[in-house]
């Protein structure tokens, strides 16, 4: 009997070291200042508007959130080098506090908390998952602070009143048909789909079924797997089991590579096809020959010759290749500048809100202006991995 | 349906092997060490820096992280559950959280927390076996892991330190009095264990992506198969991996797939609460 109580006293350790294991072994906030010392050569003193940003930059997504908040600092760098932001006639440095969300909704929220009444920013940047960005703006709007996600595409987050909430991401719903005729064109009948079960791969398997039926595509059947998940192979031997032509795959670029590798071992006669959420550069390096033929949605488009300078720019900076994470940060923080400029305040909330509603911008991914929910009309684009590269081509 | 039953019996085999290096440690050293998974995640590593940077095959790579981390089990069992050997159970189960916290953050430093691709020929190959087309690699993992189970059971029933081992299980202090050197029979089962978690975790390796949190969840469910199948019972352990690989696998495809791994959870749940002292009783 006294076993059993060890073993009993065991479990509850070892729920402790879930909650532990749940952190990613990182505990704490990081707090990065991106500081400009007033370095400039002129005399005049420069005041400093600090703006919030909340990114993962670690855990599971950390990638990615890290080039969100990398694009946001190159920017901001940029910026503040060339004279900083007239606000109402006052010169002003930018600087940003970021908080690290780690990708998980809870910690965004403390962030958005933290970032509101300790450090009283007049605006927040942030975040990555649509699941994060909810729970920080559900407290931002509440404040009456504005939050301008870079990189968050749920249509939840414009269909629940956030009168505060802006985004400057792609999304699925203003891009629907286009994308749907895109897959359904490339001759599929019978597509099945796997997604990561949050509010982005759930987006996906609500929007897409009844666009494709309207094409007559048949979605053979839905399946979820979760954050974290690597064998696929219960999963994808179950879908290959309802015989689709192909499976479209809602996820980002880790679970994505893992999933292509055993679909091609499972059901190599099956088509592969996915969603806006991976990376090319990092798929072709984690799935190899599995990326070969695959079509998906990209968040870049072909790149021109001033996303090639940005690239490389980036690449200096920071040491490691660019990415559409980092372009979206870059464009969004260039936007908040402006806004701020037009509102002639850097504490009047309200203003901002109402100038970066009004604010238009053609950045690196395209052309930037909201409507009233505070939703992006970014478009589409298209890619294909083919001869161990990828080649994207613009949508319509 | 054969897919589903060998889907199962690979991931079962990995069960086996990282629950059979646990339940032995608890069976002989009285220890449960909750950094296991983390020694998993070194051997995937190690053998994941072996193969890239040494160029050397894959076998090599499989041997020599089996080896390496063998010495660094040693270390750790010299260092830290040594001066422990009269503590409680509790204390050294806290040093093991700690343990494995350590290692997980070092990877992080060290490796970064980006996964990795350990991108073998077998990995690409496929074989057809009964209908069912599946890679060479997975199929190693059955193979490689039967192996080596029997290559331990063999250790443990024919060998001398097997049989000392065996008799410090039943009864330590009779077996120290009749001669056997205690510390040698705990560092070298330790170095078993961690031997073979190792070779899991660079059978694996493979399959899945190697990263710094891999050793996670396969030590959770490794500690299911350890209590399914009976604290120290290496048989309890093969029989117990098999099966949860099989009820995962099938509990997937037949009930849901987004539970898949709350199937883990729920039996170690129901064992603990109606026949804690596994199916197969203590070893």
């Amino acid at each position: 009997m006294k076993k059993l109580g060890l073993l009993l006293l065991v479990m509850l350790l070892m729920t402790s070291l879930v909650v532990v294991g749940c952190g990613q072994g990182e505990t704490g906030e990081q707090t990065d200042k991106s500081q400009e010392p007033a370095q400039s050569s002129d005399k005049e003193e420069f005041k400093t508007v600090k703006l919030g940003v909340i990114q993962p930059i670690t855990g599971a997504i950390a990638y990615g959130g890290q080039a969100a908040a990398n694009g946001h600092k190159l920017a901001v760098k940029e910026i503040n080098e060339s004279g900083g932001i007239t606000v109402n006639g006052e010169k002003y440095k930018i600087e940003l506090l970021i908080e690290d969300s780690k990708g998980v909704p809870k910690e965004s929220a403390a962030a958005t908390t933290k970032l509101i009444f300790n450090d009283n920013v007049p605006l927040i940047m942030g975040d990555f998952t649509s699941s994060s960005t909810f729970a920080s703006a559900e407290i931002a709007n509440r404040e009456g602070v504005p939050i301008f996600s870079p990189l968050s595409s749920s249509a939840k987050l414009t269909t629940s009143g956030f009168e505060y909430f802006f985004r400057g991401r792609v999304t699925t719903h203003n891009n629907l048909d286009g994308a749907a005729k895109f897959f359904a064109d490339l001759g599929h009948k019978k597509i099945a789909m796997l997604a990561i079960n949050d509010d982005w791969g759930r987006g996906d398997t609500t929007l897409f079924p009844p666009a494709w039926e309207k094409l007559g595509v048949e979605v053979t059947v839905i399946e979820y797997f979760d954050q974290g998940q690597t064998d696929f192979y219960p999963v994808l031997s179950k879908i290959a089991d309802t015989k689709p032509d192909a499976i479209f795959v809602t996820a980002s670029t880790e679970p994505a590579s893992l999933i292509f590798k055993q679909a091609r071992e499972v059901a190599p006669e099956l088509d592969l096809l996915t969603s806006g959420g991976i990376d090319p550069v990092k798929t072709l390096e984690l799935a190899g020959d599995a990326a070969e033929g695959i079509w998906f949605w990209s968040v870049d488009g072909p790149a021109t010759p001033a996303i090639k300078e940005f690239d490389k720019k980036y690449e200096e900076e920071f040491g490691i290749p660019s990415m559409s994470n980092a372009k979206s940060g870059y464009d969004v923080a260039q936007i908040v500048a402006i806004a701020l400029e037009k509102a002639g305040t850097v504490t009047d909330s309200k203003k901002i809100r109402d100038a970066l509603a009004e604010t238009e911008y053609d950045g690196y991914m395209g052309h930037y202006n909201f409507d009233e929910t505070g939703d992006s009309f970014l478009k589409m684009n298209f890619g294909k991995f083919e001869n161990g590269s990828f080649t994207i081509t613009k949508g319509e | 349906m054969l897919t589903h039953i060998l889907n199962g019996l690979i991931i079962g085999s990995s069960y086996v092997l990282i629950a059979s290096g646990l339940t032995l440690i608890f069976g002989i050293l009285d220890v449960i060490n909750l950094a296991h998974g983390e020694v998993y995640m070194i051997g995937a590593f190690v053998a994941y820096l072996a193969f890239t940077s040494l160029g050397i095959s894959f076998w090599l790579a499989l041997l020599l992280s089996m080896i390496l981390v063998a010495v660094f089990g040693v270390i750790i069992e010299k260092i830290i559950f040594k001066p422990l050997r009269n503590q409680t159970l509790l204390n050294t189960l806290l040093v093991s959280i700690a343990l494995a916290v350590l290692l997980q953050n070092v990877a992080m430093l060290l490796w970064g927390s980006e996964p990795k691709l350990l991108q073998t020929a077998m990995a690409t190959q496929t074989i057809s076996i009964l209908g069912v087309s599946l890679t060479v690699q997975r199929l190693m993992v059955i193979v490689v892991g039967a192996i080596l189970i029997i290559g331990l059971h063999l250790l443990i029933e024919k060998t001398s330190i097997g049989k000392a081992m065996r008799a410090t299980a039943q009864d330590k202090e009779a077996a120290a009095l009749m001669g056997i050197n205690i510390d040698k029979v705990y560092t070298f089962t330790f170095a078993v264990g961690c031997a073979l978690a190792a070779a899991a975790g660079s059978l694996i390796a493979p399959v899945f992506l190697v990263f710094p949190t891999m050793g996670f969840l396969p030590f959770i469910k490794g500690f299911t198969v350890v209590i399914l199948g009976g604290l120290g019972n290496v048989l309890g352990a093969i029989y117990a991996g098999l099966l949860l690989g099989l009820i995962e696998s099938l509990g997937a495809v037949y009930i849901s797939t987004a539970y898949k791994d709350t199937f883990a959870f729920i039996i170690l749940i129901l064992v603990l609460l109606f026949k804690p002292s596994g199916l197969l009783g203590r070893g």
